[in-house]
């Protein structure tokens, strides 16, 4: 089950805890020095960890949800691509859907949308069963595919109207839903264009702008930022900042961990058909780690402060991040409050930079989440 | 360059093999002999032809030619579009493979396999002699003469696939390279007609027939006549690989500036949109009620004003004037006045939020304006219909035999043309509107939208059909001008005859089979459906071939039908026996194919469902 309100230390909100820096940005559990290779984790194996599935006491009625998916399994031909997956999505959250490549995603978001129907188990949406109140359920539902579905050679307010006119919005609505849309998207300006002559960011807000004309409440976004570059992604993911904030669920699957990361409420995590993970990401984030530590960055070397912060007594371990001026202090068992270790720190006068929690990124987890190899 | 060549030539016959769909057009040739086989022996055991032998060769030569001729519009012509279209053109000259090398590698296994689907049948046909009628020579020389126009069509396809930016394009350059002679030719007789005996247009006249494809008619009747004895090799085979051979070296030629510049559809639709978004159907229907009373207003006072220019009684203007002076106005004064009236009405660029249909509508309206061309596209085709009627009337009236004028005449000419115009305009824009879909990946966004997958089929048939209306109105009037001298043959028919079941039959003759060509034409709807939605390029002609083949079933059952003549006759002495037996064969061979037909269309149709719904939930 999804849960939007994380546990976190007794007298550090979270979103402080990823702020208190040198003033740049700087997202909880980035760090310097995740590498390509260190991603990998040290004993992968055949066999992943096994992961606590979703236990049927901790799911909510499907009414009270916005997906709610149980025991579904599908299969094409030989290749089980879905296997007794279930997992829920809580309304008005942002939930990121996670897998290596053939892992089941695009599978799982086509049953949701009722582009395919289960085989075995149920898939509801806002309580409505995907297999026999398919036509409730898309009305529902706005689903982008992982390609541009558009008709090219349309203005994009041809686009729009199109769409608007075959879900049986009257004049009026038309109007205004398509300028509302025009306006969150910011694409106003580009009205009377042809798709075919955007970028690809444009288009992708286009479609985008397209998946919100029926007001849906619940939003199936397979990479929406595939392709994209860093600021079309950075706008995208503002949209999506936007769109919560107005109430929609946002159910997106996608390969970009850190931004999920940073803009997720809670994560599933699916492998070979199978669901590895499903619940917050602070959960996950937080998840295998048997201390609380921080991480804090000080200006250029400093040689004595290893020494002096092994000499505090909320202080269990220090270990120097490699290649960075950041440090991971364990804390000691009993002292795990942020306030009262920042507070011993700059008593020993050193100058810091940044302080954080120091939590394992989501592509950690991913990796020790999932097998090795191409699937 | 050879090892690019040789690449390119290894891709694309591993490619050929592994496409069922080449495997089903063999099996499907090899399907249509075997019919023609079994269609020969009927006839020889009822007696209708007298050489099996060559009848049996006749139907495989004719068979031949129309694979050759449909083959060639759809398999040459993607040959280097398909390229283009995928956007791999630019890599292919990337990976250092220069024109010459492309244009080898990828004609040459579309070359090779057309010459070996032909030279397999080479020992197949022998059977022809043994039954009799036929002689070696002959289908030395029909195979010879077919080698020929394969190496004219290839190079034909080539070049238009070299010059168009897709393979529909490619295969319409080639349809018109088809079609301009035998036109040309035509116009030339009429000039021949009229008086003028230049010893240049009758060489002229020749040249043409032996360039073009009209060519292999004239030499295959000439082999298939009795006591052919020439020698295989003539001047048509020359003419044919001798225009190959020009044809692709022009290829060659023109290649880099054709190809250099990639081709976007921001670049051509920009253009198109301009035209496009100006004119729309009010425009058109705007534009259309004022230059109506003004072709009536000319077809009434053109004998006039032409008895005045030439000091002619106005009952000695012919009226073929006046018709092809009614479709000139069509054809120039309707765009003139779209364009004055959208100058006028100042439409903006884009169309404003609210102009498309609503609900189930709204699927149709996109259909109409985006695959069938919207306004513009329909008054192209109001425009292409009114010329060929004019044509026709020119024709009719240059060759008629002086008898007068008859109207009934241009009627059977419209409702032909426009019959068969319209239903290839039918299945290549709702066949067209299908491969879009799957081409930009947009069945996914449809199949969620509130409407049905049979609404959206529905919806596209719909406009198709709507994007029919000028092809309808020249079938229409064509009707209409038949409609006396038919009514007159029924009133006819009605009094000669009794009022027994047989005459009954008589009377729904006609009825019975405009039944069966609708449905004919709507399988052939439904078979161009399917194909869009299962290959990439030629799906027209693909079905176009399907439904011959189906018409060759429906020459079996005609058959059937013969042989039950021959029952018939054995009722001869009785003769309520033989009213009974004609009456059964006319009723028998007619229910077996509206059927057939019924069966494959319910058939299709649910195919052509799952098929949309498999590819929706694929992309």
């Amino acid at each position: 089950m999804t849960d939007s309100t994380p546990d976190l230390p007794a007298d550090l909100p979270a979103d402080e805890a990823s702020e208190v820096t040198d003033g740049a940005y700087r997202p909880a559990g980035e760090s310097s020095e995740v590498t390509e290779t260190g991603y990998l984790p040290a004993e992968t194996t055949a066999d992943p960890p096994p992961v606590a599935a979703v236990a049927p006491s901790d799911l909510l009625p499907p009414e009270d949800v916005a997906i709610d998916i149980r025991n579904l399994s599908h299969r094409f031909r030989n290749h089980l691509a879905v296997d007794r997956v279930t997992f829920q999505v809580t309304p008005c959250s942002l939930h990121g859907f996670v897998g290596p490549n053939g892992a089941g995603k695009t599978t799982v978001l086509k049953l949701i949308c009722t582009l395919l129907q289960p085989q075995t188990g149920a898939v509801r949406v806002h309580g409505k069963d995907v297999s026999r109140d398919t036509k409730a359920v898309r009305r529902l539902i706005g689903f982008m595919p992982d390609h541009f579905s558009m008709y090219r050679q349309m203005t994009v307010t041809e686009y729009l109207d199109f769409f608007a006119a075959a879900y049986g919005l009257g004049l009026a609505d038309r109007r205004r839903v398509i300028g509302d849309v025009l306006a969150l998207t910011d694409m106003d300006g580009r009205r009377d264009s042809l798709i075919s002559g955007l970028s690809r960011g444009m288009q992708q807000r286009v479609s985008l702008a397209r998946v919100l004309v029926n007001d849906p409440d619940l939003l199936l976004l397979d990479e929406p930022a595939s392709g994209l570059d860093p600021r079309a992604r950075i706008e995208l993911m503002e949209i999506l900042r936007a769109l919560r904030q107005m109430g929609k669920t946002i159910f997106i699957s996608s390969h970009i961990l850190s931004e999920l990361a940073e803009l997720c409420d809670s994560v599933t995590i699916i492998d070979r058909g199978q669901i590895r993970y499903s619940g917050s990401m602070r959960n996950l984030l937080e998840q295998e780690s048997d201390t609380t530590a921080f991480r804090i960055k000080v200006p250029g070397d400093q040689p004595r402060i290893e020494n002096a912060l092994l000499g505090l007594d909320e202080v269990a371990a220090v270990t120097r991040i490699e290649d960075s001026d950041d440090y991971r202090i364990e804390c000691a068992p009993g002292s795990e409050s942020a306030n009262r270790l920042l507070a011993a720190v700059l008593e020993l006068d050193i100058p810091i930079e940044g302080f954080q929690k120091d939590l394992r990124h989501l592509n950690d987890a991913f990796m020790d989440l999932t097998e090795q190899g191409v699937r | 360059m050879l090892r690019g060549t040789m690449a390119l030539m290894i891709r694309g016959l591993r490619f050929d093999c592994r496409r069922w769909q080449m495997h089903a057009l063999r099996f499907l040739l090899v399907a249509i002999f075997l019919f023609t086989l079994v269609i020969s022996w009927i006839e020889y055991v009822v007696s209708i032809g007298t050489s099996p032998g060559l009848s049996f060769f006749s139907y495989i030569t004719y068979t031949n030619f129309a694979f050759i001729t449909l083959g060639g519009m759809s398999f040459f012509t993607s040959a280097i579009t398909e390229e283009k279209e995928e956007q791999t053109l630019g890599l292919l000259k990337m990976a250092g493979v220069n024109p010459l090398g492309i244009l080898l590698g990828k004609l040459g296994p579309r070359l090779a396999n057309a010459l070996l689907l032909l030279a397999i049948q080479f020992p197949f046909v022998q059977l022809a002699v043994t039954l009799g009628g036929v002689h070696h020579r002959q289908i030395q020389a029909v195979y010879v003469t077919f080698a020929g126009f394969i190496f004219l069509m290839a190079g034909l396809g080539l070049l238009a696939s070299v010059v168009a930016r897709r393979t529909r394009g490619a295969a319409l350059m080639v349809s018109a390279a088809i079609m301009i002679p035998l036109i040309t030719q035509m116009v030339m007789a009429i000039f021949g007609r009229s008086g003028s005996s230049h010893p240049l247009l009758t060489e002229a006249r020749e040249a043409i027939v032996w360039i073009s494809i009209w060519s292999v008619v004239e030499r295959l009747s000439a082999i298939l006549s009795l006591g052919f004895d020439d020698s295989p090799l003539q001047l048509q085979f020359y003419c044919h690989l001798g225009g190959a051979a020009a044809l692709f070296l022009t290829s060659w030629f023109i290649f880099e500036p054709c190809t250099r510049q990639p081709h976007t559809d921001a670049e051509s639709g920009q253009i198109s949109r301009q035209v496009r978004s100006r004119i729309r159907l009010r425009t058109l229907g705007l534009a259309i009620l004022i230059v109506l009373p003004l072709a009536v207003i000319v077809f009434v006072a053109y004998p006039s004003a032409r008895a005045a220019l030439t000091g002619q009684q106005p009952s000695f203007v012919p009226v073929y004037e006046s018709v092809a002076a009614v479709t000139l106005v069509l054809a120039l004064g309707l765009p003139l006045i779209t364009i004055l009236v959208a100058a006028v009405k100042r439409q903006s660029v884009g169309r404003d939020i609210g102009e498309c249909w609503t609900n189930n509508w709204s699927l149709v309206w996109k259909d109409l304006h985006f695959v069938s061309g919207g306004a513009v596209g329909l008054l192209n085709r109001i425009i292409l219909y009114s010329l060929m009627t004019g044509v026709i009337a020119g024709l009719i009236g240059f060759f008629g035999n002086g008898a007068g004028w008859d109207w009934s005449l241009l009627g059977g000419w419209m409702l032909g043309v426009g019959l068969f115009a319209g239903t290839l305009e039918l299945a290549s824009n709702v066949g067209r509107g299908l491969r879009t879909e799957v081409q930009w990946q947009t069945l996914s966004t449809l199949a969620l939208l509130p409407q049905s997958i049979r609404a959206m089929l529905w919806s596209k048939l719909l406009s198709g059909l709507l994007a029919l209306i000028p092809a309808a109105t020249m079938t229409l009037i064509g009707f209409l001008l038949l409609l006396p001298p038919m009514a007159e043959a029924i009133v006819e028919q009605i009094e000669r005859t009794g009022s027994g079941f047989s005459d009954m039959i008589g009377l729904l003759y006609l009825p019975m089979m405009i039944t069966l060509l609708i449905l004919e034409i709507l399988l052939f709807v439904e078979l161009t459906a399917f194909f869009a939605l299962t290959i990439r390029w030629g799906y027209v002609v693909l079905a176009l071939i399907c439904t011959y083949f189906m018409n060759t079933v429906g020459g079996f059952a005609w058959s059937m039908f013969m042989i039950l003549v021959s029952v018939g006759r054995l009722g001869q002495g009785n003769p309520a026996g033989a009213a009974f037996y004609t009456q059964l064969m006319i009723l028998a061979p007619w229910i077996v194919a509206t059927g057939i037909c019924v069966a494959l269309l319910i058939a299709l149709y649910h195919a052509i469902e799952s098929r949309v719904r498999h590819l929706a939930s694929q992309s």
